[in-house]
């Protein structure tokens, strides 16, 4: 796959977690959302685990085979992303009941540091007057259909482990049937 | 308090094997659930995203390397520390490239790294002599001989170079530039997977006027100033001595500041 290929699949992987996240959010509001948040939230730390391991699947393409240099801002969302890969790993192994206490600091944290650098990235100044050798944070790789550079995916994909682990916990369904 | 989560406990499963040596009949089965048609539908999306991706995406942009006669053809940099610069005055038919061979000369080496803090090092010192081509690979040499020379570096992908040329157009369109300074761009880190590639057409839609020199792919012209930050400017006295570096905006109050204390 060409590197504008997979620019564009990734981008429309972000704009799809994007999409759950406010999706789940506007279904917490109205009340007909109910049953089809119950279904989800069987399945959200999985779902999660999914969207973490995603994005860190990208996050190394692009690092090390498409050689984009990760700058200062995307090393602090790298360290939060799979952290949450790990402990969404974890606990959906063990079940956890209290995986959100642990996925919601690391995904808060990752999208607070993703918000600043899209903004740093559209408004320079915010950062410093220049752009440094190497990985200057204000510089994008790319912006897919004009606005998608690699911090809004990193940021789309805390939205949807966010949106995913706030929704109330449920026992896994096989759990559930059998009990 | 304990460790461990709280984790449900293991349930029994009912077993086909033991019900009937058992004689109980089967518990009756929970409704079930089946979230198939999530994961389905998840995998279609997914599949779909990743068909349309590739079916609407172009080629990737490869490095345009510009090559003369007599240099090498890899657009690797011919750099000569005893020769009078002097490269060929009659391109190619046809070429074009977006990085080109620089030839360095002079008795001075490379400038030192430029830092912003403290004072610079490299003031007075003699600067190396830059020449090479432009993107359609007509010869272009800095002589500071004939007048001051003001070398502006500029990356295509920079957000703050973006942001500095117009500060620079402004400045000049102010017609605070001296007569004789000699103002010339040296497009820089050309990197074809970043924006505003290539930097020929990069240049010309933001409407620069002064000269270009393309730098080679390894930025030798970059390395024999001691650029250290995009954007970066090297002002050179008439004897090719280092008059002012900075690194970074400036504006174009800034600028003409910068340039009048420089050349005062």
């Amino acid at each position: 796959m060409s590197l504008t290929a997979a620019e564009r699949f990734f981008s429309l992987l972000a704009l799809l977690a994007a999409g759950g996240a406010v999706s789940l959010v506007a279904l917490r509001l109205v009340p007909a959302g109910r049953p089809v948040l119950d279904v989800i939230g069987h399945v959200a730390p999985r779902l999660a685990w999914l969207v973490t391991a995603t994005a860190m699947f990208g996050s190394l393409y692009f690092s090390e085979s498409q050689k984009f240099e990760p700058c200062k801002l995307c090393w602090y969302q790298r360290i939060a992303m799979f952290s949450l890969v790990v402990v969404l790993l974890v606990g959906n192994l063990r079940r956890d009941r209290n995986l959100a206490w642990y996925a919601v600091p690391l995904a808060g944290i990752g999208i607070v540091i993703s918000i600043y650098h899209y903004l740093v990235e559209w408004y320079p100044q915010l950062e410093t007057g220049s752009c440094s050798l190497t990985a200057p944070c204000s510089a994008v790789y790319f912006r897919e259909f004009g606005f998608i550079s690699l911090s809004f995916m990193a940021m789309c994909g805390f939205a949807a482990v966010l949106a995913l682990m706030l929704l109330p916990p449920k026992e896994p369904l096989h759990v559930q049937q059998a009990e | 308090m304990s460790n461990k989560p709280n984790r449900p406990a293991k349930p029994s499963r009912p077993s086909a094997r033991s019900a009937p040596s058992s004689g109980a009949p089967l518990p009756p089965a929970p409704p079930k659930r089946n979230l198939l048609w999530l994961w389905v539908g998840l995998g279609a999306v997914v599949v779909l995203a990743l068909g349309f991706a590739v079916l609407s995406s172009g080629d990737d942009a490869d490095l345009s390397v510009g090559s003369v006669p007599g240099t090498d053809q890899s657009g690797s940099v011919v750099t000569t520390a005893d020769q009078t610069a002097a490269p060929d005055e009659a391109p190619p038919d046809e070429a074009q490239g977006e990085v080109w061979p620089v030839t360095v000369t002079g008795t001075g080496t490379a400038l030192e790294a430029f830092d912003s803090e403290g004072t610079d090092p490299a003031i007075g010192q003699t600067a190396p002599t830059l020449s090479g081509y432009t993107f359609d690979g007509s010869a272009v040499a800095i002589d500071p001989s004939k007048g001051p020379v003001m070398l502006v570096y500029l990356a295509h992908w920079c957000p703050h170079c973006n942001r500095e040329i117009p500060e620079l157009l402004a400045w000049k369109a102010s017609g605070a530039v001296p007569a004789d300074l000699q103002v010339v761009a040296v497009t820089t880190a050309v990197d074809p997977t970043r924006p505003n590639y290539p930097p020929s057409k990069w240049i010309v839609d933001m409407q620069w006027t002064w000269p270009v020199l393309a730098d080679s792919q390894t930025q030798d012209a970059a390395v024999a100033m001691g650029l250290t930050s995009y954007p970066f400017v090297v002002i050179l006295d008439t004897d090719g001595k280092v008059l002012t570096r900075w690194g970074g905006e400036k504006g174009a109050d800034g600028i003409q500041q910068a340039v009048d204390a420089a050349l005062a």
